[in-house]
């Protein structure tokens, strides 16, 4: 409990201090804040002075970076000069897609990873050496080029998946989406198939599985009882780190399939220099990542009694 | 009859592109209730023998000669009897309860498990006889025991957490291998009184492996020293410490301390123990040996039967100590 | 085994051991060509590569185009080859840089310990909660697209990785009784680190900056594919994958292919020798 807390401190730190760097490349920017504000645009003296009153332009640096921060924990992400809307309500309007593709490929990443990683552990052999082969593959090509790849023989040559757009209903948004969640799946499952086939093998040599099979347990049982069971630690951990990834690779995967979501607002945004919209995504990330960690965090200690808080 | 008996057994493992003899021509029997003393240092495949008999060979390891339990051959059988001897006849206890006891399951996990998925004994019977187990090992508290996790318990506690583990099968032989070189010296003494107890009180045999002949010799009926990957000597416990017959028998009963004297030095056996395919042709302990001779390289000698003990030496009736 | 004289010469001569697997060999060698074709790119390359030739447009692979045409029909090999310079220059330098700033701020911290240890490594600790990509796109947000913002960005988001594993070898290191007997002698802090220190870490940084080095090329080049890194027309494999993407669903799948599978081969070079490299240093 006492540590749980603490690890809820830190992280308050950490999304805090990251928040203030976050607010402060505004000054980073060549040209100060008002070029950062206005972007491209050049706008008229009533523009610039109502961005000045609207940022607080004229109050000290950690006065505005206080309104701004306490904006955000209540939900006022500021308005995009772009658009012309509340970021907040840009983000909303996007989340659906992205964290459908994110858990889509988040469940293809464990099933794929886990299973491919044990079967390759416990079969050995030919097998083996075709998973590690495939994983190895997968592991060194990146996310957008297995985009192209699928979008050009799966959509264009054979078309039997939409080639762009998220869709709409439940059903119908799972096969637009099933491609982009395989682009963000492949590289990242093939990761966690290599941890676990690591972690398996290195528990299959371990002495207390040797106890378990020294007292005639039946070999499924000493497998699934102890083998899988202490892999499932280490395993947890990379699944959740790879989960917090997927995130930020949406950014690439939204591009290549053309969906609306976060990661393409985000990428739109850099390039028209809307910075409001950038602050908050960039905010909204960091504290997904960290937060998903958090929950990693939680599950070991829950998985590893010697962990026990 | 004997319980169990070992039968110019042989183990190698493959190694590069030949096999890498790790075992070789071991005779050993056991009886009912019986404790033998397999004594020898690391590399010397006592382990290797031990474990065999309940079929933890290496995989790829490949297995000569014959071990019968009871009558009936352990090597080369199915899994599945090979699982029923395990789960009721043959237990073990490691060296190291640490990483023999998986880390991540409650010490009631551990005692219980065995007895539901095996012996079809229901989930509460087993906790009670659990309780009841960690009693006879000398842990009183066994209710509170079986809620905790291994890290919490301490090495001595462990291992008679692993010994009640053992009984709770009723076993007719425990196999313990190095039970007591992990532990504190302080809870060495108790975990054996604990095991040579438990023993006792319900007639199991016991091979005991150890480098510690003197520890062998208090416990057990009968030693059998191991080098090199086969047996060298074979005699009661106490003929053979008072009256050892191979050389190498010898050397080690000398280079122990002794409380009753005093040694300024303790004599050594100079060289390095060789494991089975190191060994050159002949006596694998000859190059240590001071009494080897030009012959004892030339061929490997028998065991030969020599007032009531076993012993592979060629001048084994030239010597005496 | 270990003679206390020299400890600090006494793993390095290990590192071409990484050379003696096939796979060791075949990752060097890729890598080699690739980076003679990268500085011999004016002298190899067939054409110009920003030169477009409209009769070449969305060419096939031909004995004159030997890898066809992209959309504006310039020669997609000497794209290939001018694109080996941006593609694998930026991850290098990121490298280089993150490296070095890591491995400073990772001897700093594992010496000094204490109060310095603590605010380099809660540092740390912000830097992780950021994903690489998200680093670099940031910078890019900030100083404009461009090679210079990526690599900047990529330095910092690598550099964290690389300081968390030197500093636990470093306090390992650090602890080892040599450089007591080293302190005992009298030698300066800065000469134990320099001399001991730094020598006997060597593998491991450079395993990590092996396998580090594949992870920079993907980023990058996934920056450039965003549009947000190298600006076109400058030759770039992201770029050339992103623009073949079009000239494939037109039938000429050759660009994307060719700079796809270039960026493939290079990282699975580096998975590949920094995997060895790893064993041999640990």
């Amino acid at each position: 409990m006492k540590s749980l807390l603490r690890r809820l401190a830190g992280l308050a730190v950490v999304l805090l201090v990251a928040s203030f760097l976050v607010y402060g490349m505004l000054y980073l920017v060549p040209g100060g804040p008002m070029a950062f504000l206005l972007g491209n645009h050049s706008g008229t003296p009533e523009q610039i002075a109502a961005i000045r009153h609207q940022y607080h332009l004229d109050d000290p640096f950690l006065v505005r970076y206080y309104h701004w921060l306490s904006g955000a924990l209540t939900g006022n992400l500021g308005s995009s000069l772009v658009y012309k809307q509340s970021v907040a309500s840009l983000i909303g309007a996007r989340t659906t897609t992205t964290l459908t593709l994110v858990a889509y490929a988040a469940v293809l990443i464990v099933l794929g990873g886990v299973t491919a990683g044990t079967v390759g552990a416990l079969r050995g052999g030919r097998t083996d050496a075709a998973i590690s082969l495939a994983s190895s593959v997968f592991l060194a090509t990146p996310a957008f080029l297995v985009g192209v790849v699928l979008v050009v023989v799966f959509a264009n040559d054979l078309g039997w998946f939409p080639v762009f757009g998220a869709g709409s209903g439940l059903g119908d948004r799972l096969y637009h989406l099933t491609l982009p969640a395989l682009t963000l799946a492949l590289g990242n499952g093939a990761y966690l198939a290599r941890i676990t086939r690591a972690s398996v093998r290195a528990e299959l040599g371990r002495e207390h599985v040797e106890t378990a099979r020294s007292r005639g347990l039946a070999e499924g049982r000493v497998v699934r009882r102890h083998v899988l069971r202490n892999a499932a630690v280490p395993i947890t951990t990379v699944t959740g780190l790879t989960i917090a990834g997927l995130l930020a690779g949406s950014v690439v995967v939204e591009d290549v399939f053309g969906l609306d979501g976060i990661g393409s607002l985000f990428v739109r945004a850099i390039l028209q220099r809307d910075m409001a919209v950038v602050q908050a995504v960039v905010l909204v990330l960091v504290a997904a990542f960290v937060l998903v960690n958090l929950v990693v965090d939680l599950c070991y200690s829950f998985l590893d009694p010697r962990m026990a808080p | 009859m004997s319980l169990i008996e070992l039968d110019g057994f042989g183990l190698a493992v493959p190694y590069e592109k030949g096999w890498r003899t790790l075992v070789e021509q071991v005779d050993l029997t056991i009886g009912q209730g019986e404790a033998v003393g397999l004594v020898g240092e690391s590399g010397s495949g006592k382990s290797m023998t031990a474990r065999a008999i309940i079929g933890l060979t290496p995989t790829k390891a490949r297995t000569t000669g014959r071990i019968v339990f009871d009558g009936e051959p352990v090597t080369g059988i199915s899994g599945r009897r090979l699982r029923e001897l395990r789960t009721r006849r043959i237990a073990m206890v490691f060296q190291d309860p640490r990483a023999h006891i998986n880390p991540v399951r409650s010490v009631g996990d551990f005692l219980t498990e065995a007895m539901i998925a095996n012996l079809g004994v229901a989930p509460r019977d087993a906790r009670l006889r659990a309780v009841r187990l960690l009693a006879d090992v000398g842990i009183p508290d066994g209710e509170r025991r079986l809620r905790q996790y291994p890290h919490e318990l301490s090495g001595g506690l462990l291992q008679r957490v692993m010994i009640a583990s053992v009984l709770a099968v009723e076993p007719d032989l425990i196999l313990a291998d190095e039970p007591t070189t992990a532990l504190d010296v302080t809870a060495q003494s108790e975990v054996m009184a604990i095991l040579e107890e438990a023993r006792r009180a319900r007639g199991t045999a016991l091979l005991l492996i150890t480098h510690d002949l003197e520890l062998a010799a208090a416990t057990c009926d009968r030693l059998a020293v191991m080098y090199a990957g086969r047996i060298v000597e074979t005699q009661p416990a106490e003929a053979l410490t008072e009256r050892p017959r191979h050389p190498y028998a010898a050397g080690l009963l000398r280079s122990r301390p002794s409380i009753d004297e005093i040694a300024h030095r303790l004599p050594v056996i100079p060289g390095r123990p060789v494991a089975a395919f190191e060994a050159e042709p002949g006596c694998a302990f000859a190059p240590r040996c001071e009494y080897a001779q030009p012959a004892c390289t030339r061929q490997t000698p028998a065991v030969r039967e020599v007032d009531g003990a076993a012993v592979a030496c060629l001048r084994v009736e030239e010597l005496t100590w | 085994m270990s003679s206390p004289a020299l400890p600090g010469r006494l793993r390095l001569p290990r590192l071409p051991a990484a050379l003696r697997s096939p796979a060791q060999r075949i990752a060097v060698g890729l890598l080699v060509v690739l980076a003679a074709a990268a500085l011999l790119a004016p002298v190899i390359a067939p054409y110009d590569p920003d030169l477009p030739d409209l009769f070449n447009a969305l060419g096939p692979a031909s004995p004159t185009h030997w890898l066809g045409g992209d959309a504006v029909g310039r020669d997609v090999l000497s794209r290939v080859i001018w694109g080996a310079r941006t593609t694998l220059l930026g991850p290098l330098l990121v490298i280089v840089c993150s490296t070095a700033v890591g491995g400073t701020l990772a001897i700093l911290a594992a010496w000094c310990g204490g109060k310095v240890d603590a605010v380099v490594s809660r540092g740390l600790d912000v830097l992780f909660a950021v994903p690489s990509i998200v680093f670099a796109l940031v910078t890019v947000a900030v100083l404009g697209p461009g090679l210079p913002a990526v690599v900047l960005g990529l330095t910092v988001a690598y550099t964290p990785f690389v300081a968390r594993v030197l500093r636990s070898a470093a306090l390992r290191e650090r602890n080892l009784p040599y450089v007591a007997a080293a302190w005992v002698q009298g030698r300066s802090a800065f000469a134990i680190c320099a001399r001991h220190l730094l020598p006997n870490l060597t593998p491991l940084i450079v395993a990590q900056a092996v396998s580090a080095f594949g992870f920079a090329v993907i980023d990058q080049a996934a920056v450039s594919f965003l549009g947000l890194g190298v600006q076109p027309p400058t030759a770039d494999w992201g770029l050339m994958v992103k623009s073949g993407l079009d000239s494939a669903m037109r039938g000429q799948p050759l660009e994307a292919l060719s700079a796809g599978l270039l960026i493939a081969v290079v990282v699975a070079a580096g998975n590949v020798l920094g995997d060895r490299l790893g064993e041999e240093g640990r």
